[in-house]
């Protein structure tokens, strides 16, 4: 730095020189200031929206004081014992019981909610939040008989509006509540968590109790109690490790059917604007490779076309270092304007953007720019900057005085085995591609960047049509079916043999699943187990799945965070029954963000497991699943409920990814101009000799913008193409790494044709369009001043 | 009588100078006479290359007019002006301007293909033919920056004439080339004209000067003085030297 001011503090001829290059170079400056000014804002508002949806969840926590571990039992699975081992633990601080009731399922206007849902009494203490989810309304009114408020993650999930009425199922029987308002509920609010909590006024909560206890059986259960667990202020371990080492010294997990801790809650919610934002942030560093890779393009012909003038600046006693130090001040500059604009222009995006993700974390976002963070990402952005241009100008070392001052630069020796031959039919395509293979090094950045922004623009593309593909769901361990079976009563093989036949008769099973989750004590921690009558239908990463009833495949995230291997034993406790499994093999599933394993149904008979199997087919016609779902209805109506699957992925995620996959293609876009802009200007000024003998030879000005459009096409053609080949082979991994939140930890690709041409079409049209406009001032220049 | 192929009248051309405007050429009027080899001569910022430029419709002039074969060069579009620069107009510069990435013989084949009068295999053949009688048929393959001086002049020439254009334009064809090289490619012009090939060309070199029929001298953007002289034979340049020299120096050259 030290070293900076004393160069142009005392030295008006730096500045003066800067002043004169910035002037003849405004397209070069404009355009570096553009390109940091999208980056800038990018990374200002990606990482503020990312900060303000987490600050709005972390705030909605500590306005409702959400306790560190919520654990859910049926009424009889709860003594007052237990609740006294964990109020006394020395590492918790409070123990609240709620009471609550069961719905199995719930509708509205035709559309099913099918986790389980807790229905508690209205006491007063709940907040609403405002329609737009935008802010905190207050404290939730007294309802009245036939009221009920949900979270908004249960209306998202069945497109439902404040107003509406919702049909809740319960053992006993079906309630009709009109929704008054939006629940704030950040513990199990979020669309992307199964189970919710939903309020109703006393006098409906006493009436459907009394429904429930009646009917409630020794294999049939609708009252539950849970404990709101709070840390003391002395713990000092996570909310994972809290909930292992209570469950450790009081069982309170292993008794009852379910926890979730505050952290988990947390991920799961921030799980979504977590991903998008990731996939963003990548998309910005690839943007900021482009940035540099043009930066260097862009100085490297400065000196080339400037070989005099450095030269002519060296015999007049400049030294490297000041050239350079010009060069690093000129490209510098441009780039602190573009991020200071750049940050300035994001504001507004941070504001209008902040709630962007209100519908997927589901409660109100907390505006919140994190300073430090994009202050710490741009210094290192200016830092490699810095780096390359120091790299990129050492060039300037080698200009020597005496040949600039004799006449220039050394010829550029142009000559290429990919010599096409020129024919008169193709003049101008084989005229441009011979300048396109004479001068491959002036295009190499440009085919480097049209690489990397088709990679990104088909790994996007890939994302969605994979996320709606089923083959590829189920190769990563989804359990893909048209049609779904809720069972009534736990049915036998034969009853399920039954069921098949007549599936059968209207479109043969591809494939079929009979399955429950739930949570188990995995190793002391709970974590959800997939009990599978077959569980060959498991796609094992590695190994294979489990064969005899103590065995057992896990998830690679349960395989990273335990530390455990193929060949390894767990032991699985189970409402305070144990038994030990051998881990046979390695998966992936979505559940519970990866956190997941897998046993047989003989397996899960060793810790007397007797949940009901629910069914899932996979159909050879998918589009008999209504059909077959109406069959089964009104054939096992007593036995089951059946239903078709509408779609795989909740329409908010689509659109989400849509949304994302717009931005990357309009940046995509934006940078082609700049890039096109910028090297267009550099290749013409390097050309403009030749451009004027074309013309002085009888070329018409729009022939040769159209060469000039060809070779920016040809160009981009195989830079798209790289970015193709390179996004078939490494998008797989890439977004594996980036999706391993949600627990995909081996992404299957699925590919459509669409997903290559679209971005292929359009990064290729736009390099040649961009080309030819950009070429306008072929036009405009006359051959006298075209030829020197 | 000879018939005037080109011609100017009032040919002005003046450029944007500090806000104000550079006046090169001055109401100039000029014929350009079939058959003929004229040489435009003066000192340096004369306005001869302008001159040259704003006749073979490389440049527009500001004011006047510039006709050939009956059309107004100033006021063509620009698509048809390219047309006659490949059909009718051949353009030999100073600093050869081959184009760089293109062997010779593509250099001169590109001109060709480009007019579109001959099959692709016909410009082959005259392109072969021409780089013969220019002598640097063994490097048509060669790009410009191996081979010498010369030798990419000598294909500028080619370039300009594979076309048989009716007008053959030169701007200091020889501005660039040791002694040898310039004897050559004067001959080469020299030849030409013989053939028929009308040539203006712009020099401020006397050998040069010496192939011409007709000589201009221009000054301050004017044409101040001209001199014909009998068709080019080398034994006769001695005598051809004097006049011109004598003519020059009654002009202040």
């Amino acid at each position: 730095m030290a070293y900076l001011v004393e160069m142009v503090g005392g030295s008006m001829e730096m500045i003066t020189l800067l002043r004169a290059n910035i002037r003849h170079k405004k397209g070069s400056f404009i355009s570096v200031i553009l390109l940091l000014l999208l980056i800038a804002m990018s990374i200002t508002t990606v990482f503020s929206i990312q900060q303000s949806a987490e600050t709005g969840v972390n705030t909605s926590h500590a306005n409702v004081d959400t306790p560190d571990l919520l654990v859910e039992y049926y009424e009889y699975q709860l003594t007052d014992e237990m609740i006294t081992n964990v109020r006394n633990h020395n590492l918790v601080k409070d123990v609240q019981v709620f009471d609550y009731l069961v719905a199995i399922k719930s509708s509205m206007g035709g559309q099913e909610y099918s986790n389980m849902q807790l229905i508690v009494k209205n006491d007063g203490s709940e907040q609403l939040l405002e329609e737009d989810l935008h802010k905190v309304k207050g404290t939730a009114p007294a309802l009245k008989k036939g009221e009920i408020y949900v979270p908004q993650g249960y209306l998202t999930s069945v497109n439902g509006k404040v107003g509406e009425t919702i049909q809740l199922q319960t053992i006993a029987e079906e309630y009709t509540f009109t929704i008054k308002g939006i629940l704030l509920e950040p513990m199990l609010g979020s669309a992307s968590i199964g189970w919710k909590k939903l309020c109703i006024s006393d006098e409906d909560y006493e009436q459907l109790q009394a429904a429930i206890a009646a009917k409630e059986r020794e294999d049939l259960h609708g009252i539950g109690k849970a404990l709101e667990i709070y840390k003391a202020d002395s713990c000092t371990l996570s909310d994972a490790k809290f909930g292992r080492q209570l469950n450790l010294d009081t069982g309170v997990s292993d008794l009852g059917y379910g926890s979730i801790t505050k952290d988990m809650s947390i991920q799961y919610t921030n799980l979504f604007p977590e991903i998008m934002c990731s996939i963003l942030k990548v998309f910005i560093l690839f943007l900021l490779v482009i940035v540099l890779i043009i930066t260097v393009h862009s100085i490297s012909v400065e000196v080339e076309t400037n070989y005099v003038m450095f030269g002519v600046l060296k015999a007049l006693g400049f030294g490297r270092g000041k050239i350079r130090l010009l060069f690093f001040m000129q490209y510098f500059l441009a780039e602190l304007l573009g991020a200071v604009l750049g940050t300035l222009l994001a504001i507004p995006l941070v504001v209008k953007g902040s709630s962007i993700f209100v519908s997927v974390i589901e409660v109100p976002a907390v505006l919140s720019v994190p300073v430090g963070t994009i202050a710490l990402v741009l210094l290192a952005l200016f830092c490699l900057s810095a780096l390359s241009i120091w790299i990129s100008t050492r060039k300037v070392n080698r200009i020597s005085p005496v040949r600039a001052i004799a006449g220039g630069r050394k010829e550029i020796w142009f000559d290429s085995r990919l010599k096409l031959p020129i024919t008169q039919r193709l003049l101008s395509l084989t005229l441009a591609l011979r300048q396109f293979t004479s001068a491959k090094r002036r295009y190499a950045g440009s085919l480097a960047i049209v690489a990397i922004l088709t990679f990104f623009m088909i790994t996007i593309s890939m994302l969605g049509n994979t996320m709606n593909s089923k083959s590829a769901a189920e190769s990563m361990g989804m359990i893909v079916t048209e049609v779904n079976i809720k069972p009534k009563k736990n049915l036998t093989d034969v009853e399920f043999a039954q069921i098949e036949a007549q599936v059968d008769h209207i479109s043969k099973i591809k494939q079929k699943y009979y399955h429950n989750q739930k949570y188990f004590t995995f190793d002391g921690e709970q974590v959800l187990g997939i009990v599978y009558k077959d569980p060959q239908v498991i796609v094992p990463l590695k190994g294979r799945a489990p064969l005899y009833e103590n065995e057992m495949v896990i998830t690679e995230i349960l395989e990273d965070e335990f530390d455990l291997n193929i060949g390894d034993e767990i032991t699985i406790s189970y409402q305070g029954k144990k038994a030990d499994y051998l881990i046979t093999g390695i998966t992936q599933f979505l559940n519970d963000a990866g956190r997941t394993f897998a046993i047989s149904s003989a397996g899960a008979d060793r810790l007397d497991f007797d949940s009901w199997l629910y069914g899932g087919y996979s159909l050879e016609h998918e589009a008999k699943s209504e059909e077959v779902a109406a069959m089964l209805n009104e054939k096992f109506g007593d036995l089951l409920e059946a239903s078709a699957v509408e779609s795989m992925l909740d329409e908010t995620y689509n659109i989400a990814i849509q949304g994302i996959q717009l931005i990357i293609y309009v940046f995509a876009v934006l940078f082609s101009l700049i890039v096109v802009h910028m090297v267009c200007s550099k290749a013409f000024v390097q050309e403009r000799r030749d451009i004027g003998i074309y013309k002085a030879v009888g070329f018409t000005a729009r022939r040769l913008r159209l060469q000039f459009a060809v070779r920016f096409f040809a160009a981009a053609v195989l830079g798209a193409g790289i970015g193709a080949v390179f996004s078939y082979v490494c998008s797989a991994e890439i977004l594996s790494l980036l999706l391993k939140n949600i627990g995909i930890t081996s992404f299957v690709t699925a590919f459509s044709p669409l997903n290559f041409v679209l971005p292929l079409v359009l990064i290729c049209v736009s390099f040649f369009v961009f080309a030819y406009l950009s070429s306008r001032r072929i036009q405009k220049v006359e051959i006298r001043e075209l030829v020197y | 009588m000879k018939q005037a192929i080109l011609s100017a009248k009032g040919l002005c051309k003046s450029f944007a100078h500090n806000g104000g405007q550079l006046h090169i050429l001055s109401h100039i009027d000029f014929d350009l006479y079939e058959g003929d080899f004229t040489v435009i001569m003066g000192a340096s910022g004369s306005g001869k290359s302008t001159l040259l430029y704003a006749l073979s419709g490389m440049d527009r002039a500001t004011a006047g007019e510039v006709h050939y074969r009956g059309k107004n060069l100033v006021t063509m579009k620009e698509k048809d002006l390219a047309r006659l620069r490949c059909t009718e107009f051949g353009f030999i510069f100073q600093q050869m301007h081959l184009v760089s990435n293109l062997t010779l013989f593509e250099n001169v084949a590109v001109s060709g293909y480009l007019n579109k009068q001959k099959s692709a295999a016909q410009v082959r053949t005259y392109t072969n033919e021409l780089l013969e009688q220019m002598s640097v048929s063994h490097i048509k393959t060669h790009l410009p920056v191996q081979v010498s001086g010369g030798e990419q002049q000598r294909c500028a020439v080619a370039r300009a004439v594979v076309n048989s254009p009716s007008v053959l334009f030169a701007d200091e064809p020889t501005g660039a080339l040791n002694r040898r090289n310039t004897t050559e490619v004067l001959n080469l012009l020299t030849r030409l004209n013989q053939d028929g090939q009308s040539v203006l060309m712009v020099t401020h070199d006397l050998h040069a000067a010496l192939r011409a029929s007709r000589l201009l001298y221009l000054e301050d953007g004017k044409i101040i003085g001209e001199l014909t002289l009998s068709p080019y034979h080398a034994n006769e340049e001695k005598s051809r030297e004097t006049q011109v020299n004598a003519w020059l120096t009654s002009l202040k050259w």
